[in-house]
């Protein structure tokens, strides 16, 4: 079962048509870097797979069921909230923002969204925050308070957060651009190691270094559609599209911005 | 352009200032004239008040206790609380409703606010404590039909303390909904849709997400608005409700001391509102110190030896 799948999806913000009908599946184990210019739409795309954005036209499936959707007699039908939020916990998202709730310690951000959805019993509940702590490499930050934390410190305790939830698909939108350029290469290693170890990932970035040496495909999006979708090696050396070829000479052409 | 300035600076001599030379003290003219003039103002009203014959202040001792004094104390105690309940469920509810995407509830809570934002209080407090003027009963009809499921006199259905609570608390949530507009718009839309993505519902956002760190922010303006609801209860005298001033009034209609009585209900007012502004000071510290505590980097502390 593929576990992600865009079909004709299409999205409009007032008159402005943001998506215009994208198709996009990621295979088991897949990790798909999604490219384009800044405005292009890409976090729209991201966030239809977990229903933060409701498309007009097509949809998202999500292992397997329409993402806030029900296929019944030839037609969607919006399902419930509640069931929306239960969706939701199987794909697991990563902002560029990082948006930890600053209110909760590093502890509390892990535990909230396990404990409203009454996953797992207090103790496995700790020994998976646990675990992830140190996956993370924060082992030590569990009771400090996010505002106490850097950049990458946060993003990587937001990569955590995520994770808590044991969730089949992970997306990740421009999660290392808003970090100072010396704490990029920590949230990179994290999510090297995420998807060594068989995670599902389609990431948004601008990180051609962690293209090339991450993704099994990069896809690149201009003007609501995909333009290309080919190996990362393929389109940064040898991009199909005038735009494809426009995009990268604006972004320093070459793969060589080096990854960790 | 060089040789100017060296020439203009070696011209003065430079005066010999000592490195120990302190900046004299201004000696501040102007304070000490407006202290000496407020001090003047204010030695005359309280001799103007303590030497009036007219004013007889064992009266206002007498009567700070009495037990139609204090009923009317705790009436209005009563007033203020059971108001201050109904009017923040009742603000969340509008603030709700006014960010809903349902338009007619947005529409509702709209006009709800300027409705009772419009109208003075004390014109409201007279329309609900008269509504039997207007309906001299409430009864709840099948419509179209002359089925009557329920009747009864409206003076029995609403009392005049149940009118009063009502009119204060339908007033104060206007106000309240604005608050707790600002409070919850300062919440950053990231941190719902990060709520969200984690597969928290609507509600499990509100509850531990937004309004913990709306909290904060609602506080300070919600306790001064408490404080206003406070003494605004006075307005209730209106309708016959037996709250401090009505009873102070009541006393002073029988003995002529009306400004002695006057005193008193100042008195108790100012108690209440310098208890009420301790306890809004210390809700405040406590949330200060916890927003110390999660949203800023950890301060250096430098210990004194
Ligand atoms: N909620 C929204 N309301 C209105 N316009 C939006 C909204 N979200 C995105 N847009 C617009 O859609 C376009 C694509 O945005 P986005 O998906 O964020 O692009 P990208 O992530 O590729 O930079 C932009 O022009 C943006 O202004
Ligand atoms: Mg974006």
């Amino acid at each position: 079962m593929t576990p992600l799948e865009f079909v004709n999806v299409h999205k409009s913000f007032g008159a402005h048509e943001v998506l215009r009908g994208v198709d996009l599946a990621v295979a088991e184990r897949e990790v798909v870097c999604v490219l384009g210019p800044s405005g292009s739409g890409k976090s729209t795309l991201l966030n239809t797979a977990n229903g933060l954005v409701d498309p007009d036209q097509g949809y998202v499936r999500l292992l397997g069921s329409v993402v806030g959707r029900r296929y019944a007699r030839g037609r969607l039908h919006r399902i419930p909230p509640s069931d929306l939020a239960r969706q939701r916990r199987d794909v697991g998202m990563v902002f560029q923002q990082f948006n930890l709730f600053p209110h909760l310690s590093v502890e509390d951000n892990l535990l909230l969204a396990p404990r409203m959805a009454k996953s797992g019993s207090a103790t496995a509940l700790r020994s998976r925050m646990e675990a992830l702590l140190d996956q993370v490499g924060l082992p030590e930050k569990r009771h400090a308070m996010p505002a106490t934390l850097s950049g990458g410190q946060q993003q990587r305790i937001a990569i955590a957060r995520a994770l808590m939830m044991q969730p089949k698909v992970m997306l990740f939108d421009e999660p290392t651009s808003a970090l100072d350029p010396e704490l990029v290469s920590e949230v990179l290693r994290v999510m090297k190691q995420l998807a060594a170890d068989g995670m599902t990932m389609l990431v948004v970035t601008h990180e051609l270094g962690f293209a090339r040496d991450v993704a099994d495909r990069v896809i690149f999006v201009d003007g609501g559609v995909v333009l290309e979708d080919a190996p990362p090696d393929r389109f940064l050396q040898a991009p199909q599209t005038e735009r494809g070829r426009a995009f990268l000479g604006h972004t320093g052409v070459s793969a060589s911005r080096t990854s960790p | 352009m060089t040789a100017t300035r060296t020439a203009g600076g070696t011209e003065g001599a430079e005066e010999v200032i000592p490195p120990s030379v302190q900046t004299a003290e201004k000696v501040r003219w102007g304070r000490w004239i407006a202290a000496a003039v407020v001090l003047v103002v204010l030695v005359q009203v309280v001799l103007a008040a303590a030497v009036n014959e007219n004013i007889e202040w064992s009266v206002v001792g007498d009567y700070l206790f009495d037990p139609q004094v204090l009923h009317g104390l705790q009436t209005t105690l009563l007033l203020a609380v059971s108001a201050e309940v109904i009017t923040i469920v009742l603000g969340l509810l509008l603030v709700y409703a006014r960010l809903s995407s349902n338009p007619l509830l947005r529409g509702f809570a709209g006009a709800y606010v300027w409705f009772f934002r419009s109208v003075p209080l004390i014109v409201q407090i007279l329309l609900l404590g008269n509504l039997a003027l207007f309906a001299p009963d409430v009864s709840v009809s099948i419509p179209f039909t002359s089925v009557v499921l329920f009747s009864q006199d409206t003076n029995d259905l609403i009392p005049a303390a149940t009118a009063a609570v009502l009119a204060l608390a339908l007033h104060d949530a206007a106000y309240n909904a604005e608050i707790f507009r600002s409070g919850i718009g300062s919440v950053p839309e990231g941190q719902r849709r990060a709520a969200s993505a984690l597969g928290l519902t609507w509600w499990q956002t509100q509850r531990k997400v937004v309004l913990p760190q709306a909290f904060p922010v609602i506080i300070p303006p919600a306790a001064s608005q408490f404080i206003t609801l406070l003494k605004s209860t006075a307005l209730v005298s209106v309708i016959a409700v037996p709250d401090l001033l009505t009873e102070a009034q009541t006393i002073s209609n029988r003995n002529a001391r009306v400004m002695e009585l006057l005193f008193v209900a100042t008195a108790w007012f100012m108690v209440m509102v310098a208890v009420a502004s301790l306890a809004v000071r210390w809700l405040e510290r406590r949330s200060a110190t916890r927003n110390r505590r999660l949203a800023t980097k950890p301060v250096e502390v430098v210990v004194q030896p």
